[in-house]
């Protein structure tokens, strides 16, 4: 599984694209400069669309199935589909020493195919990693909850899995951009992103922070990421670094500075060519490091690759666990309650904040909370919750209310 | 035959969040009961979290239930002893301890310092607002040291009588009497703690002695006790039950409130679940529109709510690390335990063995042998056990040694008639 094992010459990373929008993705990323060492392949049902695709490698799934028309959103239809070409998979990925799979969740080829393609590696011992956006929340309720699904498919077949959600986008966009330019924008920083972390995972050379790391920061609870990818070229200025920070900062998918503040584990990752300067890394990690809070885990790493003459690629993962880190450490909360001790989201950037002495946005909790036939009762507090209120308002879990 | 008839007849009375049951007991010479009528009625919106909030309609329905019951036995209640099952948020559990001076001279424990002992036990003094619903005999202690059951006949300078007091909001316990008291039946009504009914009923003599939590999820409120060696530890009542995960579902699903807790009380959601079907289609609406509602939805609510209410009671006990006290695990009774998920999810969160319980007396009808009438037979059995002390003083004139096979460590001690209605055991 460690990939340190097979770096260097003949490392060879596949991208694997799922649906029209895993299409989409990796026709931007085709455009962009770096993707020589990839190799890219698209699947999906809809003949199509994948036409469109300029990858070298193209698999239509189950043309029979579907009649060559897309899954139409069934998640059935197209985890078959997807099923009859895993010959054909195992194919395209042989001899990989990294395989990244990419879709937007909440459809039917990319949902129930990524598992399939995780497995297929799985099988041949490469490590994978999912790298897949969720719908925005305009997309609905039913998108929402069939990418749920897929997600706890994908969780037990891959290695890594990060989820994007789309919405983050509008952290860094004005409300006036269209929505073709959002959705655009949307596949751009995804792309970016695989890069990002595929370069990461595949030059591993100096200050370590490798696959293993990524794996048992993920592994260890349940959590949400960002991803953001500040890439400097040429001779912009003596200031690269800082350019390349900004950069990071500002880009859409990682949520901002907020994000990075509130981040359990932040995992940054330099990658730069042979003239790479230590001031410049020792700037750069410095200034990372001022912008977290203490109780923040970050894992760095540094490394250089022929390729990145002139170029700085800084690349972030932010983590945040959806359990506060405060309750594992509470000793009177036994492990076993550990998610369901949650305290509320609604909490978390205030009280993280707090070193930082800025004003942080807080976290709208758009769940209304009411009690019910118990409006004019009596109060049942316990721990300063109100017990009346139903749990699911008060820990703002989502409920599918059906049709 | 008046008198005769007094003796012999036991009305017991829950007034509960979801119904009203009464049981009349016909008892024969032997004290035990001979013939057992039950009636009920389902009650809305009149009890809320254990208390009355209508009492016009808890009148209406009370008066209907005893006329069934007192029609099914053919006796009428006036002429018997009646019981009431008392619950809420406000009863809570207090140790106390009474002492008695032996005199130098005359240093023999007798019966008499015993009774005198627990008659200072029980006169703690408490708030103003609160008062005693039941009083449970634990130990007692002889010179401060010696812990006996029954120190009759030991030599001793002073003698300790220590129990619990279950105590409770003066007006709020008088609330329970009143709907009785209303329908013009003069005979004194006698309260007690529905939890410690419930475990007259639920629990066996090991789990008694060994260590349980009892935990009684009724549709307004939730009591939970601690009885280990065959005394209580911790008792609690927690305004949270079956109606809050109606509630819950009600605001989660957007669905009215008695279908979401009529959907919770039928076997439908438990048919389709075994079946595997993803939706449960239901109507609605007066129009008649049908709503496909996810079966997971419906799981994640209950669940949700029901492993709160384990957390919550875990923390309590934790408190007091009280969980490790727990040997025979948790018995779990109450329309609550009736919920396919409630045994699984206290078993996670306690990660000791569960237990449903329903009444098992040989004397109950084979239809009420469900966990929601562990109360009511509970509080039948603690009449008839108040009952019995109650006639062996009337009789002998003498304090009663009722001795069965549970009592042999801890005999209820009693003094008088007016306390033995108040004296418990388990």
């Amino acid at each position: 599984m460690d990939i340190r094992k097979e770096k260097g010459s003949n490392s060879k990373v596949t991208v694997i694209g799922l649906g029209y929008s895993g299409i989409k993705i990796l026709n931007i990323l085709a455009t962009l400069t770096q993707h020589l060492d990839l190799n890219l392949v698209v699947i999906d049902t809809d003949q199509h669309a994948l036409d469109k695709s300029t990858a070298p490698t193209k698999i239509a799934a189950g043309l029979k199935w579907t009649n060559g028309q897309g899954s139409g959103g069934d998640c059935i239809k197209a985890q078959r589909a997807v099923a009859t070409v895993r010959k054909d998979i195992r194919e395209a990925i042989d001899g990989s020493t990294l395989v990244i799979v990419t879709g937007g969740l909440g459809g039917g080829t990319a949902t129930s195919g990524a598992s399939i393609v995780a497995g297929s590696a799985k099988d041949k011992n490469i490590p994978v990693v999912n790298l897949m956006t969720t719908p925005f929340a305009f997309e609905g309720h039913r998108k929402r909850n069939i990418s749920e699904n897929g997600i706890k498919d994908i969780l037990t077949v891959t290695d890594v899995l990060l989820c994007i959600p789309n919405d983050l986008l509008y952290s860094t966009m004005t409300s006036d951009i269209s929505v073709e330019h959002a959705f655009k924008r949307a596949d751009e920083e995804v792309a970016r992103s695989i890069i990002g972390v595929s370069e990461t995972l595949r030059c591993n050379n100096l200050l370590s922070s490798d696959f293993a790391d990524l794996k048992s920061v993920l592994n260890s609870k349940h959590s949400t990421c960002s991803v953001g990818v500040g890439v400097t070229s040429m001779h912009e200025d003596t200031q690269r670094c800082h350019i390349a920070l900004e950069r990071l900062i500002t880009s859409p998918l990682l949520g901002g500075v907020e994000l990075i503040k509130s981040a359990d584990v932040l995992f940054v990752s330099l990658i730069g060519g042979a003239d790479l300067e230590i001031g410049e890394v020792k700037q750069t990690f410095e200034a990372i490091e001022r912008m977290t809070p203490k109780t923040t885990r970050l894992i760095v790493g540094v490394n250089t690759d022929s390729k990145y003459d002139q170029i700085i690629q800084l690349t972030a993962i932010a983590i945040k666990y959806e359990s506060e880190v405060n309750a594992e450490e509470n000793p009177q909360s036994p492990s076993k309650r550990g998610k369901l001790k949650t305290k509320k989201i609604i909490k978390a950037p205030m009280m993280k904040n707090d070193s930082s002495g800025s004003v942080d946005q807080l976290e709208f909790n758009l769940q209304p909370q009411s009690r019910g036939i118990f409006t004019s009762t009596d109060l049942t507090s316990y721990n300063g919750d109100d017990l009346d209120i139903p749990v699911f308002q008060r820990r703002a879990e989502e409920i599918d209310k059906g049709v | 035959m008046a008198f005769f008839q007094q003796q012999n007849i036991i009305t017991v009375v829950e007034i509960g969040t979801s119904k009203i049951c009464v049981i009349i007991c016909k008892l024969n010479d032997e004290v035990e009961p001979s013939k057992l009528d039950f009636a009920e009625k389902k009650i809305a919106d009149a009890v809320r979290k254990g208390e009355i909030i209508d009492m016009d309609a808890v009148i209406d329905t009370l008066s209907a239930v005893i006329s069934d019951a007192e029609e099914a036995s053919g006796v009428n209640i006036d002429n018997g002893s009646i019981y009431v099952a008392v619950t809420g948020s406000h009863i809570q559990s207090l140790k106390s301890t009474g002492s008695v001076i032996l005199s130098i001279d005359d240093n023999i424990v007798t019966a008499d310092h015993l009774a005198e002992a627990t008659e200072k036990a029980k006169s703690q003094r408490t708030h103003p607002d609160t008062t005693m619903i039941n009083y449970i005999d634990s130990y007692f202690l002889i010179d401060g040291k010696r812990r006996l059951a029954n120190p009759v006949g030991q030599i001793a300078n002073r003698l300790d009588a220590n129990g619990i007091l279950i105590i409770g909001d003066r007006n709020r316990v008088e609330n329970f009497k009143t709907p009785i008291n209303a329908l013009g039946i003069e005979t004194e009504v006698v309260p007690v703690f529905s939890a410690l009914a419930s475990a007259n009923s639920s629990l066996n003599d090991d789990e008694k002695i060994e260590g349980v939590l009892l935990v009684d999820m009724g549709a307004g409120t939730t009591e939970f006790i601690v009885i280990k060696d065959s005394g209580l530890l911790h008792c609690e009542v927690l305004t949270v039950g079956c109606e809050h995960i109606a509630n819950d579902l009600a605001l989660g699903l957007d669905i009215p409130f008695h279908i979401a807790s009529e959907l919770l009380q039928s076997r439908e959601l438990e048919y389709h679940r075994q079946k595997g079907d993803p939706f449960l289609e239901r109507e609605v609406a007066i129009n008649g529109t049908k709503r496909k509602i996810p079966i997971i939805s419906i799981d994640k609510i209950i669940d949700l709510r029901i492993r709160e209410l384990a957390e919550v009671i875990y923390d309590t006990l934790g408190k007091s690390s009280m969980v490790s006290e727990l040997a025979m695990g948790i018995v779990l009774t109450g329309g609550g335990s009736m919920l396919t998920q409630t045994s699984d999810i206290f078993n996670s969160v306690f990660g000791i063995p569960v237990r449903i319980a329903e009444p098992t007396d040989p004397t109950v009808p084979e239809q009420y042998r469900t966990p929601q009438y562990t109360t009511i037979c509970g509080l039948l059995k603690s009449g008839i056990m108040i009952k019995k002390a109650d006639l062996a003083v009337k009789e002998t004139g003498f304090i009663p040694r009722i001795k069965t096979k549970v009592s042999k460590m801890f005999s209820p001690i009693v003094s008088n008639v007016i306390d033995i209605k108040e004296s418990l055991k388990f």
